[in-house]
């Protein structure tokens, strides 16, 4: 495996770290993850973070836990996008394939930080893969049920959906700082 | 990675190691996957006679879910909605087989239907090959074909005439029994003629004798009745219960389904499952609202074309029922449409030209304006172009679903047939989607 670089004499894990703003968790209020249940889980995902308890049990139940073996893969890269994840114990990286089969590694994904959200908008192809380091848990939250939850329940749709766009509004100007910023 | 032997061991090991868990993971899905099937085969062909009843629960429940939605969505709480609508639905059986048993015919109305229709038949048949009332006569048609016509309308005869049995109940009901009105004499004057065309003139002197012994009969018909309608009752109890707890699933059933899906496959199952899902759901409903139109267009147009209303309403419901099977409903449409037109004794059409003699054509002209209207209008509109099925396909699974599961499978052939269609389309192409195919 090839770790990405922009200066292919620096060490791998400060090399990785430019490109975190984009796949890490950059809101991430709690380190730690440990075995707790998907409610109170669910709560330090920033995409949830403004849902009280009673929606959050509501929304608990549209939610799949998956276990994947070191070396599975969470989804990969050009196949459509269907659901977002929240990795709850266990490590993930985001990889790019290579030609030669080599794989381009961008990030690595720790408990509590979430993947793939813009799964949760349309089915545009994945842009990289995910692929599990270690034995990994995580909850996966599907494109369809956030769809109907803005329909059944719009109080809590439209939360997660002023949530997800400032996430992805924030991951934009972290990306625009370390591109534009590095070049000054 | 450019490590020496003593580091490369231990990785080829653990390959070897993973791959084999592969290699058991894969035979063990096998094995439970063939399992499975061979269980739900075994299953549902040992409990085919409640089959009917869940299907019709799951597809009541299937067509309650976007009303479950609005409810929640216009802040019922779910619970208080699936009452609702386990409460509408209790009703609208209780309604239907109310209005239904109203409009099926009892005892009297069936011998006076048989007798009828065969009278009617007869008399239609005489006209149509010009034979005066001693059998005399006949047009040059009759005349090249008179033993050929004469052995169908025997057997035709032979089939729908009372039975001893009948014409002993027939004679019952003449002077008024169990507690409904007599039979109107002009009835048992087509009761006689249809006994001269048996050539039984003597039958009518056994049906008096007959009449006795049928009454001693009733008591244990009454019992037998009681006992199909318990086993009936036992049987469909099981339908409000299907469509309750479907209701009240909140999705653990795709849950657990999606659980035992390998994680390689865990999107496309959550696409696949969304997609047949909405496709099923529009079609069950596009053919519930289709099936509706049709049934209130025959209703209507047989009406306006001087139908007894309750005949109208009848033909309609059993139509509207039977569109769900391409082709079959128009048939259904015609052939009983045809039969009442063949008995009618008076039409009071709204529109003037049309009498008895000629009501026969204003059917067959009803049945094509469904026909247009449900091609045209209907089914581009309300079911659109999802599901489309070859007349071959169509054929053979109404005949293999009746073979195997009779009425049942007559009905739901067709439903089946769809539902497995879409899934293999849609699961074929997002396994293409995704690349794993």
């Amino acid at each position: 495996m090839t770790n990405f670089t922009y200066d292919m004499g620096k060490d791998n894990t400060d090399t990785t770290k430019p490109l975190n703003a984009f796949w890490g968790n950059i809101f991430s209020r709690f380190k730690g993850g440990g075995n707790i249940p998907n409610v109170e889980f669910l709560k330090l995902c920033p995409i949830f973070q403004h849902l009280n308890n009673r929606e959050l049990k509501k929304l608990s139940p549209l939610i799949y836990e998956r276990k994947y073996q070191a070396g599975e893969f969470l989804f990969e890269k050009e196949q459509p996008g269907t659901a977002m994840f929240i990795i709850k114990s266990g490590h993930v990286k985001i990889v790019v394939p290579g030609h030669n089969g080599e794989e381009t590694e961008l990030a690595t994904i720790h408990p509590e930080d979430f993947l793939g959200e813009l799964a949760l908008l349309d089915d545009t192809p994945r842009s990289a893969s995910a692929k599990a380091v270690e034995k990994t848990e995580a909850l996966a939250f599907f494109r369809e049920d956030l769809n109907e939850l803005l329909e059944t329940n719009p109080a809590i749709g439209s939360k997660i959906m002023k949530d997800l766009a400032i996430v992805i509004g924030q991951r934009l100007k972290a990306c625009n700082e370390q591109l534009y910023g590095g070049s000054e | 990675m450019s490590n020496d032997s003593g580091h490369k061991n231990p990785e080829t090991n653990a390959d070897i190691r993973s791959s084999s868990r592969r290699q058991t993971r894969r035979i063990v899905f096998i094995v439970t996957a063939i399992l499975v099937v061979l269980t739900g085969g075994f299953l549902v062909w040992s409990l085919r006679p409640i089959i009917l009843p869940i299907i019709i629960g799951t597809l009541a429940a299937y067509i309650c879910f976007p009303l479950l939605k609005l409810f929640t969505r216009a802040g019922i709480p779910r619970g208080a909605g699936i009452l609702l609508l386990f409460g509408s639905f209790f009703i609208v059986i209780i309604i239907i087989a109310n209005q239904v048993g109203s409009l099926i015919p009892d005892e009297r109305e069936k011998l006076i239907l048989k007798t009828r229709f065969q009278y009617k038949l007869n008399e239609r048949y005489k006209s149509f090959m010009g034979l005066d009332d001693a059998g005399e006569g006949g047009t040059m048609l009759y005349r090249y074909f008179s033993s050929d016509f004469d052995n169908f309308l025997n057997s035709v005869n032979s089939f729908i005439r009372l039975d001893n049995e009948e014409r002993g109940k027939f004679m019952k009901y003449l002077d008024g029994y169990n507690n409904k009105p007599p039979i109107p004499l002009k009835y048992y004057e087509y009761y006689h003629k249809n006994l001269d065309t048996n050539h039984e003139g003597t039958e009518d002197k056994t049906a008096g004798d007959l009449s006795g012994k049928t009454a001693e009969k009733d008591a244990g018909k009454d019992e037998f009745h009681f006992t199909v309608v318990m086993n009936a009752f036992k049987l469909w109890i099981i339908m409000p219960f299907v469509f309750l707890f479907l209701l009240l699933d909140n999705g653990e059933i795709k849950r657990f389904f999606v659980s035992l899906v390998p994680n390689r496959y865990f999107e496309v199952s959550l696409a696949v499952f969304d997609k047949v899902d909405k496709a099923i759901g529009n079609y069950l409903r596009g053919i519930l609202i289709e099936c509706s139109l049709v049934g209130v267009s025959y209703i209507v147009l047989f009406s306006v074309i001087g139908f007894e209303i309750k005949m109208a309403v009848m033909i309609g419901l059993a139509a509207g029922m039977a569109t769900a099977i391409p082709i079959m409903g128009f048939g259904i449409a015609f052939v009983l449409g045809s039969s009442y037109a063949l008995i009618a004794e008076s039409v009071s059409s709204i529109i003037p030209f049309i009498t008895s003699h000629n009501l026969i054509i204003a059917v067959a002209v009803v049945v094509l304006m469904v026909m247009v209207l449900d091609n045209g209008v209907f089914q581009p509109v309300v079911v659109g172009g999802a599901v489309s099925l070859h007349p071959l396909v169509v054929f053979i699974g109404i005949m293999g679903g009746s073979m195997l599961f009779g009425f049942a499978g007559l009905i739901l052939a067709i439903p089946t047939i769809v539902l497995v269609k879409e899934i293999v389309t849609t699961l074929f192409r997002e396994l293409k989607d995704y690349s794993l195919i």
